[in-house]
C-alpha cells in the first residue's frame, strides 16, 4: 500500500512527500468504507440469491419503483442501507444483570478483528512506474496466511466473551459452541492451508498469487492451487464456513435451538458489529481462497499493461484496476457458492460437527498435504526449483 | 540496514503488557483476568511484531492468545457461580509472594542486564545515529525461511523430540480423558436403544 | 442437581435448568420445555402446556349445537377442516341424521386436502427445524394453493366453518373438480422435490436417523396416533379400521415404516401426500349429483344419551365424546386430541439428545399446542 499511495500522492501532486502515518490512515478508511459498503452489497445479494433460491424475489419495495419493474435484481436496492439506519437509530439496550464490561467489549473486539484480517490481502498488483510488480494489500506480510488464521482467534475470544458477558443461558451456549467450533475448525484449516505454503515455499499471500500465475511445471493453469490442492480447496471451504458461522454451521446462532446464540441480549448498532463482522468474514474468507487457490488478479496468459491508452486519454494504473476486477469477480464467485450452500443444506448437530473436523476433514488435510510435498519436490527436481 | 522501531509504539505495548498483566491478578472477576491475560499475550505479540519476528508474534497469537487462553476461558465459564462479584482470589500468604516474586524479579533483571545482546552490527551505523528506543534491531531476513532451515538443519534432533513429546502427551491426555469402558454408563442411560 | 464422574468420584458437574418456551423461536406456538441439561445433553424435559387454553369444552356447554362448530375451527387451526368434521360427526351420530352422499363425498375431499395442506405446513416447519431454510417456502408455496381452492369453496383460508350438522354449508364451485385436479397434476411431481431437498442430504440423514426413536409398545400405551404411530410399525389407520363417510369405498394405502425414529416419521408424511392425491383423484371421478346439505333446524334438539366418533385427522386419532341431555346444548363435549398424546411421549424421548435433537423430535412429532391446550 505505501509505495503506491506514496508514488499516486506524487504523481497527483509534483512531489509533495506523504508523512509515514498518511498511508495507515488512508488504508484504514479505504478497509472501513469497504466493509461497510460491501457487507451492505452482500446482505442485499444474499437476500436476492435467497430469494432466487425460494422462488421469491426478495426486497424489493426499496428504492426507485422504475427498477423494480425492470427485474427482480434491480429492485430493493436501498433495502440494507434502509437496515442499517434503523439499526443506528434502535435504542442500545444494556440489561441490568450483563456483565457490562464483557458485554461492550464484545463487539469491538469481533470488530477489531473483522478489520484487522484485511491487512495482508492482495487485491491487486501493479507496476505502473516501477521496475518490478507491486502487490497491491495494505500490507504484504511476510507471514499473511498465519497472520490470518491467528487474527481468528480473536474472533473466538469476542464471541465467547458475548455468549459470558451477557448472562444468558442460550448465550454462553452459542459462545461455548462458537469456541469449540471454531477453535476445532483451525486446525484442518491450517492444515489444508499448508499445501499451496508448500507449493509456493512463501506464507505471504502475494508471493502465494505471484507462484499461482507462474503455473505448476510449467503448466499456467495448473498452477492455480485449487487443482494441485483441490482436497485442501475443499477442506479449506468447509471450514471457512464453519468459522464464519455461516449455515450449515450456524450451530452458535441456532435460530430454532438457542434463539439467537451469542447474540441474543444485543440490539441496535452492538449487534450490528457482529452482524457486519459476520458478512466481513465473510467476505474475507472467500478473497483468501481467491488468493490461495484461485489465482487471485490474475488470470493465466494475461499481463494486462500498466496504462491504457483510450485515445484521447491514458488511463494509469491499469493493471491495478484490471486485476481488481478479476479478483473482485473470483471472490464473488465465491460468496455465490457460500450462499447457494446456506440456502440449500439443513444445520449439523455440534457432536456431527466434531466428528466432520476432527475425523474427516483433518485426515484429509493431511493427504493434500503429502500430495502437494510430493508436487512440490517433483517441480523442484525436474522443473527448476521452486517458482517462489 | 537498520531497523529502527517506532517508540511510541513500543512503550504502548509495554505498557499494555504492564497493565494488562495487573489487571490478571487484580481483577475481581476471574473472567475478566482471564480477558486481561488474553490482552497481555496479545502485547507480547505486539512487541515481537515491533522488533520484526513476524512469525513469532503469530504464533504467540495463534497459540498463546488464542488456544491457550480460550482453554484457560472455557474453564472459567464453566466454573459455577461465575458472575458472583464476590468470588475473589484468595491471598493467604502475601508475605511469601511478595518474597518470591521480589526473588524472580531479580533474577530476570540481573540476567538481562549482564547479558551481551545481539544486536546490529555497529559497523552499519553512522556515527551521528542514535538508536530512538535504546535498542536496534537489524533488518529481517524472511524470517519464516530461516526458522525452517534452522529447524530442520542444526535443529533437527531437538525438534523431532519436542514433537514426540508432545505427541506423548497428547496420547496421555487421551487416556485420561477416555471413559473407563469397564465402568458402567452415567447413571440415567437412554431409555431404548434403537433397533 | 450434581452428578458424578463413574470413573472419578472426585469430579463432580453440575447439571442447569433451561427454560425453552413458552416464547422460543421454534416452539410452534407455546410450549414450554423445562430442561434439566448436563451441557449439551438433555437430562430431564418437562413440557408445560395450557398457555393456550381457551376453554373450547366449556365454551362448547353453553352453546347450541349449530354454534359450537365455528369454535371447533379453533381446536387445531392447521386442520380446520377435520375438527369440524369429528364435531358434526358426533351430532350426526346422536341425532341419527343421514349425510347425502354428495356431502359425504365433498367432507373427504375437503379433509384430505387439509391433510395435504397440514402436512406441507408440516413438512416447512420441520425442515426449519433442523435448520433448512428454503423447504419451508417450498412447503408454504404449495400450501397457499390447497388454501386458494378452500378460499373458492368457502370463502376462508385457515379457519373454514364450512361442515354443517348434515353436510356442508355450501355446493363447491362448478370448476372445483377441474381446478383440483389441475392443481393435482402441477403439485404430484413436486413431492419429489421437497424429498429431493432433504432425503439423501447426508446432513438431514445424520439429524435424524436413529434419532427420537419410538418403539411401537411405548407408543401405544401413551396412545400415539397417526403417523407417528405407523412410523413405529403399527398399520392403524382409523379411515382403515373403523370407516367412516366413502372411505371404504376408496383405495388407498396405508404407509408404514418400522424404524420408529425422525426420518420415519418424516417418510411417513411424504407417503401420505401421496395418499391423499390418490384418494382425492378417485373423489373428483366419484363425486355425485345431488343435495349437499340435509338442512337442520337452527335450534336442534338431540335426544338424550352419549357418543364417541373419531376419525383420522393429519395430526393422527381425534375424537369428539358428545354428551347430550336432550337439551339444544351439549351436555359434555370433549375432545380426544392427538398432540396432548404426543407431547406426552415426547419428553421421554428427547432424555440424553442434544438440544438440536429436541427440535427435530419435535418437530417430528407435528405438536400443535391449541390442539394440546383445547
Amino acid at each position: 500500500m505505501e509505495p503506491i499511495f506514496e508514488q499516486f500522492v506524487r504523481d497527483l501532486t509534483g512531489g509533495f512527500q506523504v508523512p509515514f502515518w498518511a498511508p495507515m490512515l488512508v488504508s484504514l478508511g479505504l478497509v472501513l468504507a469497504f466493509i461497510a459498503l460491501n457487507a451492505m452489497f452482500m446482505i442485499w445479494l444474499e437476500r436476492k440469491i435467497c430469494g432466487r433460491i425460494q422462488r421469491r424475489m426478495g426486497p424489493m419495495l426499496t428504492g426507485p419503483k422504475a427498477w423494480a419493474r425492470f427485474s427482480m435484481w434491480t429492485g430493493g436496492w436501498f433495502q440494507t442501507p434502509c437496515d442499517s439506519v434503523k439499526l443506528l437509530l434502535k435504542e442500545d439496550i444494556i440489561p441490568a444483570q450483563v456483565d457490562r464490561f464483557g458485554f461492550m467489549l464484545a463487539p469491538v473486539l469481533v470488530f477489531m478483528a473483522a478489520l484487522a484480517v484485511y491487512v495482508p490481502l492482495p487485491i491487486s498488483s501493479t507496476s505502473y512506474a516501477q521496475s518490478a510488480p507491486i502487490v497491491v494489500a495494505v500490507a504484504d506480510l511476510d507471514i499473511g496466511l498465519l497472520y490470518v488464521v491467528a487474527i481468528t482467534t480473536l474472533t473466538i475470544l469476542a464471541i465467547l466473551t458475548a455468549g459470558w458477558a451477557s448472562n444468558n443461558k442460550y448465550s454462553l451456549l452459542g459462545g461455548m459452541r462458537a469456541g469449540v467450533q471454531i477453535l476445532s475448525y483451525e486446525i484442518p484449516m491450517l492444515f489444508a492451508l499448508m499445501g499451496p505454503m508448500v507449493l509456493a515455499g512463501s506464507l505471504s499471500l502475494g508471493d502465494l498469487v505471484l507462484v499461482q500465475h507462474a503455473g505448476l511445471f510449467g503448466v499456467p493453469l495448473l498452477g492455480w492451487f485449487l487443482v494441485p490442492s483441490f482436497l485442501g480447496a475443499v477442506v479449506y471451504l468447509i471450514c471457512a464456513v464453519a468459522e464464519t458461522n455461516r449455515p450449515p454451521f450456524d450451530m452458535p446462532e441456532a435460530e430454532q435451538e438457542l434463539v439467537a446464540g451469542f447474540s441474543t441480549e444485543y440490539t441496535a448498532m452492538r449487534f450490528a458489529m457482529f452482524y457486519l463482522a459476520e458478512f466481513s468474514n465473510t467476505f474475507v474468507v472467500c478473497m483468501i481462497f481467491t488468493a490461495v487457490f484461485l489465482g487471485g488478479w490474475t488470470l493465466p496468459g494475461f499481463i494486462p499493461p500498466s496504462s491504457l491508452n483510450l485515445g484521447f486519454f491514458t488511463l494509469p494504473y491499469f493493471d491495478l484496476l484490471a486485476g481488481m476486477a478479476i479478483f473482485f469477480a473470483k471472490a464473488y464467485a465465491v460468496v455465490l457458492l457460500l450462499m447457494w450452500i446456506r440456502w440449500t443444506f439443513p444445520r449439523l448437530r455440534p457432536d456431527h460437527l466434531m466428528t466432520f473436523g476432527w475425523k474427516f476433514l483433518l485426515p484429509l488435510s493431511f493427504v493434500n498435504l503429502l500430495v502437494c510435498i510430493v508436487l512440490a519436490a517433483i517441480q523442484q527436481i525436474y522443473f527448476g526449483g521452486n517458482p517462489g | 540496514m537498520i531497523y529502527d522501531p517506532n517508540p511510541v509504539a513500543f512503550w504502548l505495548l509495554a505498557a499494555m503488557v504492564a497493565g494488562c498483566a495487573l489487571a490478571v491478578v487484580r481483577a475481581r472477576k476471574l473472567f475478566h483476568a482471564g480477558l486481561a491475560l488474553v490482552g497481555t499475550l496479545f502485547a507480547v505479540a505486539g512487541l515481537y511484531g515491533l522488533l520484526q519476528a513476524w512469525f513469532l508474534a503469530a504464533v504467540q497469537v495463534l497459540v498463546y492468545a488464542g488456544a491457550i487462553a480460550i482453554m484457560l476461558l472455557f474453564a472459567i465459564m464453566l466454573t459455577h457461580n461465575m458472575m458472583n462479584p464476590d468470588l475473589k482470589s484468595l491471598t493467604t500468604q502475601p508475605w511469601t509472594a511478595a518474597a518470591l516474586c521480589l526473588m524472580l524479579l531479580a533474577i530476570l533483571l540481573g540476567g538481562t542486564l549482564s547479558s551481551t545482546w545481539q544486536t546490529a552490527p555497529d559497523t552499519t551505523l553512522s556515527p551521528t545515529w542514535t538508536p530512538k528506543c535504546g535498542f536496534q534491531v537489524a533488518e529481517a531476513i524472511p524470517s519464516v525461511q530461516a526458522l525452517g532451515f534452522r529447524l530442520l538443519d542444526p535443529f533437527t534432533l531437538p525438534f523431532e523430540m519436542v514433537s514426540v513429546l508432545i505427541l506423548v502427551s497428547l496420547i496421555g491426555a487421551l487416556v485420561v480423558a477416555r471413559r473407563n469402558p469397564a465402568l458402567p454408563e452415567a447413571p440415567e442411560g437412554r431409555e431404548e436403544k434403537a433397533p | 442437581m450434581m452428578r458424578q464422574f463413574p470413573a472419578n468420584p472426585d469430579l463432580t458437574v453440575e447439571e442447569f435448568e433451561l427454560n425453552m418456551g413458552p416464547q422460543h423461536p421454534s416452539t410452534h406456538g407455546v410450549l414450554r420445555l423445562v430442561l434439566t441439561m448436563d451441557g449439551e445433553r438433555v437430562v430431564r424435559c418437562k413440557p408445560v402446556v395450557g398457555y393456550l387454553h381457551r376453554s373450547i369444552e366449556k365454551m362448547a356447554e353453553n352453546r347450541t349445537y349449530t354454534q359450537v362448530i365455528p369454535v371447533t375451527d379453533r381446536l387445531d387451526y392447521c386442520t380446520s377442516m377435520t375438527s369440524n368434521y369429528v364435531y358434526v360427526m358426533a351430532v350426526e351420530d346422536l341425532a341419527d341424521i343421514t349425510v347425502p352422499p354428495r356431502a359425504e363425498y365433498i367432507r373427504v375431499i375437503m379433509s384430505e386436502l387439509n391433510r395435504i395442506a397440514s402436512h406441507l405446513l408440516w413438512y416447512g416447519t420441520f425442515a426449519l427445524e433442523v435448520g433448512a431454510t428454503t423447504p419451508f417456502i417450498y412447503g408454504f408455496r404449495d400450501r397457499e394453493k390447497v388454501l386458494d381452492l378452500f378460499e373458492s369453496t368457502c370463502g376462508a383460508r385457515l379457519l373454514y366453518n364450512y361442515l354443517r350438522i348434515g353436510g356442508v354449508s355450501r355446493d363447491l364451485p362448478e370448476d372445483f373438480c377441474e381446478r383440483m385436479l389441475a392443481f393435482l397434476d402441477e403439485w404430484e411431481p413436486l413431492i419429489r422435490e421437497y424429498e429431493d431437498l432433504l432425503d439423501e442430504n447426508p446432513i438431514f440423514y445424520n439429524r435424524t436417523k436413529k434419532v427420537g426413536f419410538l418403539s411401537a409398545e411405548k407408543a401405544l400405551a401413551y396412545g400415539v396416533s397417526g403417523p407417528n404411530l405407523r412410523a413405529s410399525g403399527m398399520a392403524r389407520d382409523v379411515r382403515r379400521e373403523h370407516p367412516y363417510a366413502v372411505y371404504p369405498e376408496l383405495e388407498f394405502d396405508v404407509p408404514v415404516r418400522t424404524e420408529g425414529d425422525v426420518f420415519a416419521r418424516y417418510r411417513i408424511r411424504m407417503e401420505e401426500l401421496r395418499q391423499s392425491a390418490r384418494i382425492l383423484r378417485q373423489c373428483a371421478e366419484k363425486l355425485p349429483g345431488g343435495p349437499y346439505l340435509e338442512p337442520q333446524p337452527l335450534r336442534m334438539v338431540l335426544p338424550e344419551g352419549e357418543t364417541y366418533v373419531h376419525l383420522e385427522s393429519p395430526r393422527g386419532d381425534i375424537g369428539c365424546y358428545l354428551v347430550s341431555q336432550g337439551t339444544d346444548k351439549p351436555y359434555r363435549c370433549k375432545f380426544r386430541t392427538p398432540s396432548f398424546c404426543h407431547i406426552a411421549v415426547f419428553q421421554h424421548l428427547v432424555r440424553d439428545c442434544l438440544i438440536p435433537d429436541i427440535m427435530a423430535i419435535c418437530a417430528s412429532f407435528d405438536v400443535v399446542l391449541p390442539e394440546t391446550d383445547r
